[in-house]
C-alpha cells in the first residue's frame, strides 16, 4: 500500500528533476563555454598549462567511461549492498521488473546514425566551401556581448514557472540623469535565489544552537570560585540522588 | 534481435525520413485550405529541402564547432529513434535502446543540442530561442516521461515494443482511465514539443512570439535543410508514438510481406488523419502568451501523474 501511494510521487519528483537537469546543463555549459567575454579580463583569458588539464582530463575520462560502461562499477555496489538491482555487462538489465538499458549501444548507434548523415550531407549539398558571414543584427550594426543572454537571463522564465517554490529576491536599480527624471543612465538588475532550505530550517536551527551559546558563556564568567560552586552543587546533587534512588 | 526487428529497423527510418516532409506539407495544405488560400502543394516542403541543399554553407563569426555540429546531432537522434522504436514493427532492431527512458532521453539530446547552437550564435534571438526552449523543454520532458511510465506499469516492462504488443492483446486497455488520461496529457505535450499553435507558431518570424524559430535563425543552406528536416521527422515520430502508443492496430507483429505492408499502411493513415487533426485544431487557436504555456504544461503533467496514480491503483 505504502508502495502504491509512495511510487507516483516519486516518479513525478525523478522525472521533474531529470527535465529541470537538461535545462540546468545547457545553461551551464552554454553560457560558461559558448559565450562571448564579457570584461577585458575575460577577453584576455587563456588556457591552464597542461598538467591542470590533465587533472581535469582523468575525471572527465572516469565520467565518460562510467557512462558508456556502467557495469564497471557493479562489483563494488555489490561489495557495498549485497545485490545490486541490475545485473549484465553490455546491456544493463534489472533484476526484478523488465527492462533492458544499453548505453554502450546506444552511443554506437547515435554515431552510426551521425556519420550516415554527415556522409548523405556531403554527398547531397554543393561541394563549395564554407562562407564566412555576419549574425543577423536586424541592420543595427555589431551585437555586442551586453545584449547577449546571461545566465540570469537564460533562468528567468523557468524561475517565473517555479517562482511560488524558490521565491526569488529581485533588485532593480534605475538610476537618471540629473537633468531629466524622464532619462535612465542606468539599470541595475539583480536577481538572488536564496536557498529556502537553509534559510527556513538550517537557520532556526543554527540560531537556537548559538543562543544555547550565548547562555552558557554566562554561566562560565571565568571565577573559580562560581566553578568549586558548580562542582560542590553537583557533587551534592549526586549524593542525594543516589541515596534518595538505592 | 529479430528478423521482424531487422526490417522495422530499415523499413521505419526511409517511411519516417522520406514521408515526413510530406505530413508537414500536408499540414500546411490543410491549413491554408481552411483560410480559404490555395496552398503550395503538399511536395512543397521536399521542394524547399532540395533548394537549400543546393545552397552554399554559411558560418556565422563567432560560432564553434558546437553550431555546426547540432543539425547532424538533430537528425542523427531523431533517426536512431525511428530505428528502435515501434512504428511499423513490434520488434525493434535494437531492443535495449527501444526503452522508453532511452527513447525520450534521445529526444531531449537533440533539443539540448540545437538549444546550445542557440547559445553558441551569442546573438539576443539565440539565446531567448534557447532559454524559452529549455523552460518549455523543462517541464515537457516530464510529463512524457511520467505518460509513458503510466502505460508500462500495466505491462511491467518500459521497452515500448511490449508496451505495444501488450495493447494489441489486450484491447479494451485502450478505454481504461490510465489510457485516456495518459493520452491527453501526451497530447498537450506533443503539441508543445513539436512547437505547434497554441504554444509556439512555426511559421511566426516574429522577435516576440518566436521559440524554435529564434534559436535556428543563423541557419542556413544544408544546414537549415537538415534542421527542418529532423523538426518534421520529430513531429512525425512524436505523432507515430502517440498513434501506435494508444492505437496500435495494423502494425507488424509477424516478419510477412503482407503484415510489413499492413504496418506501414497504418502508420501512414495514423500519422496523416492525427496531422490533418493538428492543422485543422490550429486554425481555431491562437497562441499563448509564453507565460500561460506553463499553466498548459502543468495542467498535462497533472494528468499523467494522475495516470500514473491510476495505474498504481486500478490495477
Amino acid at each position: 500500500m505504502a508502495a502504491t501511494v509512495a511510487m507516483p510521487v516519486a516518479v513525478a519528483a525523478v522525472a521533474l528533476t531529470a527535465g529541470l537537469a537538461v535545462a540546468t546543463f545547457v545553461k551551464a555549459f552554454g553560457v560558461g563555454f559558448l559565450a562571448k567575454p564579457r570584461s577585458e579580463a575575460a577577453m584576455a583569458a587563456h588556457e591552464s598549462p597542461s598538467t591542470m588539464l590533465a587533472g581535469m582530463g582523468v575525471a572527465g575520462l572516469a565520467c565518460v567511461v562510467l557512462a558508456l560502461w556502467p557495469a564497471g562499477i557493479l562489483p563494488a555496489v555489490r561489495a557495498a549492498v549485497g545485490e545490486a538491482a541490475v545485473s549484465g555487462e553490455v546491456t544493463l538489465r534489472l533484476t526484478h521488473v523488465t527492462g533492458a538499458l544499453s548505453p554502450l549501444l546506444l552511443t554506437l548507434g547515435l554515431v552510426v546514425a551521425l556519420v550516415v548523415v554527415a556522409g548523405v550531407v556531403r554527398l547531397a549539398a554543393t561541394r563549395r566551401a564554407r562562407r564566412e558571414a555576419r549574425l543577423w543584427d536586424c541592420g543595427g550594426g555589431p551585437m555586442s556581448a551586453r545584449m547577449e543572454y546571461t545566465a540570469t537571463s537564460f533562468a528567468e522564465p523557468l524561475q517565473r514557472v517555479f517562482d511560488d517554490v524558490v521565491q526569488p529576491e529581485l533588485d532593480v536599480d534605475v538610476s537618471h540623469h540629473e537633468e531629466s527624471r524622464y532619462l535612465v543612465r542606468a539599470v541595475a538588475y539583480r536577481r538572488k535565489v536564496p536557498d529556502r532550505i537553509e534559510r527556513r530550517l538550517y537557520g532556526p536551527v543554527l540560531d537556537m544552537i548559538a543562543a544555547w551559546g550565548r547562555a552558557g558563556r554566562g554561566l562560565a564568567p571565568g571565577s573559580v570560585h562560581r566553578y568549586l560552586g558548580y562542582g560542590f552543587y553537583a557533587v551534592c546533587g549526586l549524593l542525594i540522588l543516589l541515596t534518595v534512588t538505592r | 534481435m529479430s528478423a521482424l526487428g531487422v526490417v522495422g529497423g530499415v523499413v521505419q527510418p526511409v517511411l519516417i525520413v522520406a514521408g515526413s516532409p510530406l505530413l508537414v506539407g500536408l499540414m500546411r495544405q490543410v491549413r491554408a485550405r481552411l483560410e480559404g488560400r490555395a496552398g503550395a502543394g503538399v511536395a512543397q516542403p521536399w521542394r524547399d529541402l532540395r533548394k537549400l541543399m543546393r545552397k552554399e554553407q554559411i558560418t556565422p563569426r563567432g560560432t564553434s564547432e558546437v553550431f555546426r555540429l547540432a543539425p547532424l546531432v538533430l537528425v542523427a537522434t531523431t533517426l536512431v529513434v525511428a530505428v528502435v522504436a515501434p512504428f511499423v514493427t513490434t520488434d525493434s532492431a535494437l531492443d535495449p535502446a527501444a526503452d522508453l527512458f532511452a527513447v525520450v532521453a534521445l529526444l531531449a539530446l537533440g533539443a539540448v543540442a540545437l538549444a546550445l547552437a542557440g547559445l553558441d550564435t551569442g546573438t539576443a534571438f539565440g539565446g531567448m530561442g534557447a532559454s524559452r526552449e529549455m523552460t518549455i523543454l523543462a517541464l515537457v520532458e516530464p510529463t512524457l516521461l511520467v505518460a509513458i511510465f503510466a502505460l508500462s506499469v500495466r505491462v511491467g516492462s518500459t521497452n515500448l515494443g511490449a508496451i505495444v504488443s501488450s495493447t494489441l492483446d489486450d484491447p479494451a486497455r485502450v478505454i481504461s482511465p490510465v489510457s485516456l488520461l495518459a493520452a491527453v496529457a501526451l497530447i498537450l505535450v506533443i503539441i508543445a514539443e513539436t512547437g505547434r499553435l497554441p504554444v509556439d507558431n512555426p511559421s511566426t518570424h516574429l522577435e516576440l512570439t518566436m521559440v524554435h524559430e529564434a534559436m535556428v535563425l543563423e541557419y542556413a543552406g544544408p544546414d537549415l535543410a537538415l534542421v527542418e528536416l529532423a523538426s518534421a521527422m520529430r513531429l512525425s515520430v512524436f505523432l507515430g508514438l502517440l498513434a501506435n502508443l494508444f492505437l496500435p492496430w495494423g502494425i507488424a507483429a509477424t516478419a510477412t510481406p503482407v503484415a510489413l505492408l499492413v504496418g506501414i499502411l497504418a502508420l501512414v493513415v495514423k500519422v496523416g488523419v492525427l496531422g490533418v487533426l493538428l492543422a485543422a485544431g490550429e486554425v481555431f487557436v491562437a497562441k499563448l502568451r509564453l507565460f500561460r504555456v506553463p499553466e498548459l504544461l502543468a495542467g498535462s503533467f497533472l494528468l499523467a501523474l494522475l495516470a500514473v496514480a491510476a495505474s498504481f491503483f486500478l490495477v
